[in-house]
């Protein structure tokens, strides 16, 4: 089989200065894969599995205080290829926090914990695929250098990690979230893996400006969005099913 | 906002993928990911299945914290059995080892009322640090006879990548006792790199 040309929309699987890439980017090959009825399903999650106050990762318990940071919301939809909507895709989401620290114990970094942040965080896609999670907006962070091949002074912009479920084995989806303006995401390896500008710009949230006052708002959100769009079922052999 | 392929197509591009990195919450790999054979709270019936393997990078070194999920028919090779999840998630510990408890997928059709199968299999997603898009896999099982007419393994014209797809009939002290243990290993680059399925 003819080797299939690059797309350009989606990363590269080998990154100098990311030595990890290079170490786990698979063979010199990939092989044909048969489309099957595992493909055309998945895992479905049950409306009750998630917890409502999962969406909030800015505070460990609805009651407790809020962690340290400027308020975000993050909304947005979840789509297939042909832009209908994917009700009941389960969203994991995780990052660090505002000062640059994951709650993680392979995180060394002497940047200091936040004990009001929660971390992570789950929402299930309502009927028209919308979800909203609220969090505190993360703080970019310097890259350990320990590696051999290590890009120097590599800094990760702020940004949101995402894992998607759509509703098929396929359709599964692991990305990250940019934050707009920021100086570092020009200089980002992860990010400017994607040949193409416009996938790029796609990982990039939309500050969505207040229309209303802000009297009486207290400690109010600012407000980012993006839509997702997941692998549709039409590249099976299942269509219509 | 999600952008059309090309004028006049009426496709959205896919949102592309980045990796997980190093620090995907530990809270989200709950231990009834790794055992599917009782993760409805009750046993499913089937053939008990013990499935651990060691995942190494291109230097042959061990690949920590990479984190594996699956996907399955039931034993009735049915992917809609409201008794049996066929969904499973486990990481690799700090040696490169995973293990996760199932019972054997039945086979199914390659379509709905086609009489050509897929030998009993279950299809692996790895995802992780370093890892700018998932890894797809499948694990077949050992001296299955519908292993010689699977479709998957027919279209992998390399006898040596077709093998790496086969599981090892093995033994493990912590399998549940019943369950067989098979063991399949995986290389995430290099010269021994395992047979990786285009996405």
């Amino acid at each position: 089989m003819a080797t299939k040309r690059q797309d350009r929309t989606q990363p590269l699987r080998r990154i100098a200065g990311y030595p990890n890439t290079l170490k786990r980017s698979g063979g010199a090959r990939f092989w044909p894969r048969v489309l099957s009825l595992a493909d055309a399903t998945g895992p479905a999650f049950a409306p009750g599995s998630v917890a409502p106050d999962e969406c909030d990762l800015s505070r460990i318990s609805p009651e407790a205080p809020r962690a340290l940071g400027q308020l975000i919301t993050v909304s947005g939809r979840v789509l297939d290829e042909f832009g209908r909507p994917v009700s009941g895709c389960l969203m994991e989401m995780w990052h660090a926090n505002a000062a640059g620290k994951y709650i993680h114990h392979n995180d060394p970094s002497p940047v200091p914990a936040d004990r009001n942040f929660r971390g992570h965080g789950r929402v299930l896609t309502d009927a028209s695929g919308r979800f909203r999670f609220r969090t505190i907006k993360p703080g970019g962070y310097a890259v350990p250098e320990h590696e051999p091949g290590a890009k120097a002074g590599w800094w990760r912009p702020p940004h949101l990690h995402f894992s998607l479920f759509g509703g098929d084995f396929g359709a599964r989806l692991i990305t990250q979230m940019f934050f707009p303006g920021e100086p570092l995401n020009g200089l980002d390896l992860i990010l400017n893996s994607i040949p193409d500008h416009a996938a790029r710009d796609r990982l990039v949230l939309r500050f969505v400006p207040r229309r209303s006052s802000n009297l009486g708002q207290g400690d109010a959100p600012l407000d980012y969005t993006q839509d997702f769009v997941l692998r549709g079922r039409s590249e099976t052999p299942f269509e219509g099913r | 906002m999600a952008h059309r392929r090309k004028p006049g197509k009426r496709r959205l591009v896919p949102t592309a993928h980045q990796t997980t990195g190093p620090f995907f919450p530990a809270q989200f790999i709950r231990p009834a990911d790794r055992d599917l054979a009782g993760g409805t709270g009750r046993r499913t019936p089937g053939e008990a299945h013990y499935v651990y393997g060691h995942v190494c990078d291109a230097d042959a070194k061990p690949a920590v914290n990479v984190i594996i999920e699956i996907w399955q028919a039931s034993p009735a090779g049915r992917f809609d059995d409201p008794d049996f999840v066929g969904w499973g998630r486990t990481w690799t510990d700090r040696d490169g080892f995973y293990s996760f408890t199932t019972v054997k997928p039945g086979p199914y059709p390659v379509r709905p009322g086609s009489n050509r199968w897929f030998a009993p299999r279950i299809s692996v997603r790895l995802i992780g640090s370093g890892l700018m898009r998932p890894l797809l896999t499948c694990i077949y099982f050992p001296g299955e006879t519908l292993n010689e007419t699977d479709p998957q393994l027919a279209a992998i014209r390399s006898s040596v990548a077709r093998k790496r797809l086969i599981a090892a009939a093995a033994s493990h002290a912590s399998a549940p006792s019943g369950a067989k243990a098979i063991r399949f290993d995986l290389c995430l680059g290099g010269r021994n790199a395992s047979t990786f399925l285009e996405e």
